[in-house]
């Protein structure tokens, strides 16, 4: 008799795994009985048992297993550390009263008015970290001013330039801890949307944007992020630890808008150079059409100003 | 999600490290078996471990219990361990890194190199030859089936995709190990006799 059989081979798989019921096992067994071919196949999956064992195939011991507990709880202890040193602005106050105490001074810095404030001052004291409690956000394009409404009655609302460094902080902490997406989404888009051509952001700021582009599942708010990014690395130079975080979104984020506007990104600001040659290069085979013939028109232009560079 | 685990989440969530050590204590054995699993050495399977932990415990406050903690920890480590093995492949591919990994501080701090960490029956050569015949996810699917049992619906859930995908990997995978290792017939047998 054939040891090939037409038989489903994959519910074979599914029974050895004990994935059916118990019926649809009964009609496996009974087949595996009858069926050359099916008892071949189920033989071979039982010896692939003998070689691949059905248990881990490491074996640490409680040594080993320690070393590590203790290597992993220094590391997040230091991280709590850095935290809790990082909110403490106020010495003897929890967190929450804290950022209360700031949130107030800046609401009445900006209602005494601007000009009490020292440059410089409020932006250094204020963490990023701090817990957002936004409840609407406004932005005025024309004028450029934003108005951040706060949940608590007792901060109300405050009103400020885009380009002040206070008002950056305040929407950088909406968009790392806001924890309603559509305000994090209102905050990205307000930067996004904002013009920072005649101004350097605050490094808090790009340093929030990064961390959002690492950690934020929503794509939407990726994506103004990048945006907001574009708006910013106009002619400046992108620092190597956000070129190599966009590289990576460029090959691997799964949302094709956001690696269409990495892809832009990268072009507009960066010259070029052997690591952004390869990394198009890479893009040439991504998924999406558009994003591979951007790729090969910016490799097109570089040949272009190689080309024209070695003839000067 | 049992009384403990609740508890102890609640209390780190709260900002009390020892409960968030205690609850990673309860299951980080087996998360790092499923690493070693993945990432196929000891080395880079306890990074990616570690930094899944310290990725837990950022994310810790926006843990919701809409899962067990331990499916959610399992979740954030193998995304880390395959983003990481993503990256080694990206950097590779731009000629980045260097070839090999230089020593870190899993092994300046004592933890085990490969040869010190005891690999079942010797057959470690082998069976990774016929683990790289996988693609990550494959490979992730049958550690995760294979070695430690879960339900095809709980791998759905810990790599984030639709059960039959999960069914799909994991029959591709072990249609490309029994092939791989009926090609290494002559010492699969010897093995298995020995057995």
């Amino acid at each position: 008799m054939s040891k090939r059989c037409s038989h489903s081979q994959d519910d074979l798989i599914l029974h050895y795994y004990g994935e059916l019921e118990e019926s649809e096992s009964a009609v496996i067994e009974a087949r595996i009985v009858i069926c050359d071919g099916c008892k071949a196949a189920y033989d071979s999956l039982v010896q692939l048992e003998n070689t691949l064992p059905r248990t881990p195939s490491v074996s640490l011991s409680d040594e080993v297993l320690e070393s590590i507990r203790q290597s992993t709880g220094a590391r997040v202890r230091a991280l709590s550390e850095k935290k809790s040193s990082s909110y403490s602005l106020i010495p003897g106050f929890k967190r929450g009263p804290q950022w209360a105490m700031v949130a107030a001074s800046v609401a009445l810095a900006f209602m005494v008015g601007r000009s009490s404030i020292e440059p410089g001052v409020f932006s250094d004291a204020l963490p990023l970290e701090a817990p957002s409690r936004i409840s609407a956000i406004d932005y005025d394009a024309a004028q450029g001013m934003v108005q951040i409404q706060y949940e608590q009655s007792s901060m109300g609302q405050i009103n400020g330039g885009i380009h002040d460094n206070e008002i950056q902080t305040l929407l950088g902490s909406a968009i790392l801890d806001d924890e309603n997406p559509a305000g994090r989404l209102r905050a990205a888009q307000i930067l996004s949307a904002s013009s920072f051509l005649e101004i350097q952001p605050d490094q808090k700021l790009i340093d929030a944007f990064q961390a959002v582009l690492a950690s934020e599942r929503n794509p939407g708010i990726r994506l103004q992020i990048v945006k907001a990014l574009q708006a910013i690395f106009v002619r400046i130079p992108i620092s190597e630890e956000l070129k190599a975080q966009l590289f990576e979104l460029l090959i691997s984020d799964p949302n094709t808008a956001v690696r269409l506007e990495v892809l832009d990104l990268l072009t507009q600001s960066e010259r070029t150079s052997i690591e952004l040659k390869a990394i198009l290069e890479a893009a040439q085979s991504d998924m999406n059409p558009l994003i591979r013939r951007r790729a090969e028109e910016a490799l097109g232009g570089f040949q272009t100003a190689d080309l024209l560079e070695d003839i000067k | 999600m049992n009384e403990r685990d609740f508890e102890l989440i609640q209390s780190a969530k709260a900002g009390d490290n020892r409960a968030f050590d205690e609850l990673i204590r309860l299951y980080d054995k087996r998360i790092l078996h499923i690493a070693y699993g993945i990432m196929g050495n000891m080395q880079d399977a306890y990074d990616a471990y570690q930094d899944g932990v310290i990725r837990a415990y950022r994310k810790l406050p926006s843990f919701r219990f809409e899962s067990s903690f331990s499916t959610w920890l399992t979740r954030i480590v193998i995304n880390q361990a395959l983003n990481m093995k993503k990256k080694r492949r990206l950097k590779q591919f731009l000629s980045f890194a260097q070839p090999e990994m230089l020593p870190s501080e899993a092994f300046e701090s004592g933890l085990p190199g490969p040869d010190e960490v005891y690999v079942n029956g010797e057959l470690s050569a082998e069976l990774e030859r016929g683990m790289q015949t996988l693609s990550d996810r494959e490979r992730t699917v049958f550690v995760l089936k294979h070695q430690h049992g879960y339900k095809l619906r709980e791998i759905a859930v810990m790599i984030d995709c639709a059960e039959g995908t999960v069914k799909n990997y994991l029959f591709r995978a072990t249609r490309k190990l029994r092939d791989e290792l009926a090609d290494s017939e002559p010492t699969y047998k010897t093995q298995a006799a020995a057995n």
